[in-house]
């Protein structure tokens, strides 16, 4: 599985990168998390809003920090 | 391939008079098509009916608070909603966009989706001539925001006296020295500007070139008090490197504390047996005044904890 937080570096971005991380251990799922910080970059996925979550190329949601518990349903349906 | 749009950015401190000085710009520029990006936080909006009467678009930024760099996308988006339009004029209001690096990476960003639609013309800075001289001494944003602007327009001079008003103007000089500087009563101004070249008037980019006084280097102090991992620091530090020609100080790390060097994006850690009351780092930048904001950025990002930055 690759994940992506899309996000110019603000706090948001920094809070839900940390909620993916810690779902990913409690769930012991093998990810790869990056982190796009780039403006074009992060446009390209078609956001209005930061912070966003990518899945695997998708975008599984944008514009809020998701709780730890909406996140693990998300990437359940990635596993 | 129509005409691009010419876009200015007005800058200058809470209270300055941007809104009234774009109110007027607005009624001398009506039967032009013109846009205007707004982003300050909890202002009172221009007239919606004015603004309809006249053809000029509007879109307001202020969800959020306008220190907060995730409102950089919400910029690109709306000037790419204002590509569109076939503008002849964009204003983009903002005190958050005082730092100019910031407008270009935004301009970079549209130029990717929408094409080379804009023309930017320069920055304008309202400079407060009632308060300016108090705000000066404390902070440093109206500095920048002087240093970076191609205009300076010092606004309620009615208010004020001959002798304050030479000290505003030999202030600013000292801060930029080749800025226009302009006077305005009521928000009323001299619109040449829109004709000239403003971009000619760049001081503060101009620090990388040899031949101007503002190519002394800067140098910045960061102070801290408490600890922190060294991989942390390690973070940090490689954040802002690349911008740096040197950065040196000492450290109180979870190991202890610790002589830090970097040259370019090398960095040495030298346990020490110093104890310092607090930690210090003094960087020297290669990029001027730019890198207070990278520093600032990448701090928070990685320590968040509270520190000082000084000249």
């Amino acid at each position: 599985m690759k994940i992506k937080i899309l996000g110019t570096g603000c706090d948001k971005c920094e809070k839900l990168e940390a909620n993916v991380k810690e779902v990913l251990s409690t769930l012991g799922i093998e990810a790869r998390v990056d982190k796009v910080e780039d403006l074009v970059q992060i446009m390209k996925y078609g956001i209005m809003t930061t912070p966003g979550l990518v899945v695997d190329e998708k975008v599984v949601s944008y514009g809020k920090v998701l709780k730890p518990k909406d996140i693990a349903k998300i990437l359940e349906n990635y596993r | 391939m129509r005409e691009k749009t010419n876009l200015y950015l007005l800058t200058g401190f809470l209270g300055a008079g941007k809104t009234t000085l774009l109110t007027n710009i607005l009624e001398d520029l009506s039967g032009e098509k013109v846009g205007v990006i707004m982003n300050e936080f909890g202002k009172v909006s221009i007239d919606g009916n004015i603004i309809r009467k006249d053809g000029i678009e509007l879109v307001e930024i202020n969800r959020g608070s306008i220190f907060c760099s995730c409102l950089k996308i919400s910029f690109a988006q709306a000037m790419m909603d204002m590509a569109d339009r076939g503008l002849k004029y964009l204003f983009v209001e903002s005190s958050g966009l005082a730092d100019p690096s910031n407008i270009g990476e935004i301009l970079n960003a549209v130029k990717e989706f929408k094409g080379d639609v804009y023309e930017y013309r320069g920055a304008i800075c309202l400079v407060d001539g009632v308060h300016f001289m108090e705000q000066i001494n404390d902070l440093d944003t109206v500095e920048r925001q002087i240093k970076h602007c191609h205009l300076a327009v010092i606004s309620k001079v009615d208010l004020i006296n001959e002798s304050t008003l030479e000290k505003i103007k030999s202030k600013i000089r000292e801060i930029n020295g080749v800025v226009e500087i302009q006077t305005s009563v009521f928000g009323k101004l001299n619109y040449d500007f829109l004709k000239k070249d403003l971009m000619k008037n760049q001081w503060a980019e101009g620090e990388n070139s040899i031949n101007t006084p503002e190519n002394k280097l800067k140098s910045l102090t960061l102070t801290f008090q408490g600890q922190v991992k060294k991989e942390d620091l390690t973070r940090f530090i490689d954040k802002i490197s690349g911008n740096a020609y040197r950065i040196k100080g000492f450290f109180n790390l979870d190991d202890g504390w610790n002589q830090v060097d970097v040259v370019n994006r090398r960095i040495d850690y030298k346990l020490s047996d110093k104890n310092e009351t607090e930690s210090q780092l003094v960087i020297i930048s290669k990029i001027g005044p730019a890198i207070i904001k990278n520093i600032f950025d990448a701090w928070n990002e990685v320590i968040g904890q509270e520190m000082k930055l000084r000249n």
